[in-house]
């Protein structure tokens, strides 16, 4: 297998994993309906730059932009974009956590008032 | 060969939280693991790059599991990706004798079970008889399987999607040729299969109902 199709595969792993990239692009791309070939154009990158970029850790919260620049001088990806990009990704992310742990809540008080009743 | 200076360069940057130090031990590491790998086993190629790809994402995720004090991180990284494969190979044997002894089992009951002989048939379209079966069946044999990927594609069999592009995005090979991904697709569509015919014949599910 050929060093290219090893890093795609990879990457189309790195969507189910958390602790990369790859994730919350996932989520951004599926949020707004985006193709990869797309994200990649908003990125300023090509599709294997994008599979790339999917294996990079997340950006730390103590040197977010330090790191984004990391990011974008090693996979050509653009910088400014990225950053909105994982700012707005995360945001989708927290708020879909807040919303299933609302989810969860009702539906343990409905489970504990049919329990009363 | 691994250059062992740079990969420990690499693994410090991990344990740093520098966020490209991941795409970095990808792109040193992998494809001198698949070679070791593939040299050694001869198996469906995605399953090499599976192993390769859970020990590097292992080291990626809690790179303090490896310690540097105890030997070098390639030989660390090719044991874990073949320890993965072994596993895997046994799984599938394992599998594969237990379906045959199924068989072996049914044929010399009197009483067989048809819907479980037809998912069994290789020539019926996997798709079809996911599409005609019982609703609350499926919903059961969904719950039998364990890997969140076989659930995914079952569930799109169960929508009716003939698109392989579809099933290639689940299991992680949309980059792999056309011929390669349909390939790959009816191979897991066969496990399911097979996995599905155990399930039905453990509920005692006969006639179809």
């Amino acid at each position: 297998m050929d060093p290219e199709t090893l890093l795609r595969h990879a990457a189309q792993r790195a969507r189910r994993e958390p602790t990369l990239l790859g994730f919350l692009l996932a989520q951004y791309q599926e949020h707004y309906g985006l193709t990869e070939k797309r994200l990649a154009e908003v990125l300023g990158i090509d599709e294997l730059g994008l599979a790339r970029l999917s294996l990079c850790g997340l950006p730390r919260r103590t040197s977010f932009f330090e790191d984004v620049g990391a990011i974008a001088g090693r996979t050509g990806v653009r910088e400014r974009e990225l950053a909105v990009i994982i700012r707005e990704a995360e945001f989708l992310r927290n708020r879909r956590r807040e919303r299933d742990a609302w989810f969860n809540f009702r539906a343990a008080r409905r489970q504990e008032d049919d329990e009363e009743t | 060969m691994m250059d062992e200076a740079a990969l420990r360069a690499i693994h410090r940057r991990l344990l740093d939280g520098d966020p490209t130090a991941s795409l970095d031990l990808v792109e040193q590491a992998s494809e001198e693991i698949a070679r070791v790998l593939g040299s050694k086993y001869t198996v469906d190629p995605t399953w090499i790059a599976d192993a390769v790809t859970d020990a590097l994402f292992d080291v990626i995720r809690r790179p303090e599991s490896f310690r540097s004090d105890l030997g070098s991180l390639s030989h660390y990284l090719i044991m874990s990706a073949e320890g993965d494969l072994k596993n895997r190979i046994q799984r599938e044997r394992k599998h594969l004798s237990v379906v045959s002894l199924e068989a072996v089992e049914d044929d010399a009951s009197e009483g067989k079970t048809p819907l479980a002989d037809q998912i069994a048939d290789p020539d019926v379209d996997p798709d079809r008889w996911v599409e005609e079966m019982d609703p609350t069946l499926t919903k059961t044999v969904l719950e039998e399987l364990p890997d969140e990927c076989d659930r995914k594609m079952l569930q799109l069999m169960m929508e009716r999607e003939r698109r392989t592009s579809a099933y290639a995005d689940v299991l992680g090979i949309p980059h792999l040729s056309a011929e390669e991904q349909r390939r790959i697709v009816k191979q897991h569509k066969d496990r399911i299969r097979v996995r599905l015919q155990r399930a039905l014949k453990r509920q005692g599910w006969r006639d179809g109902s």
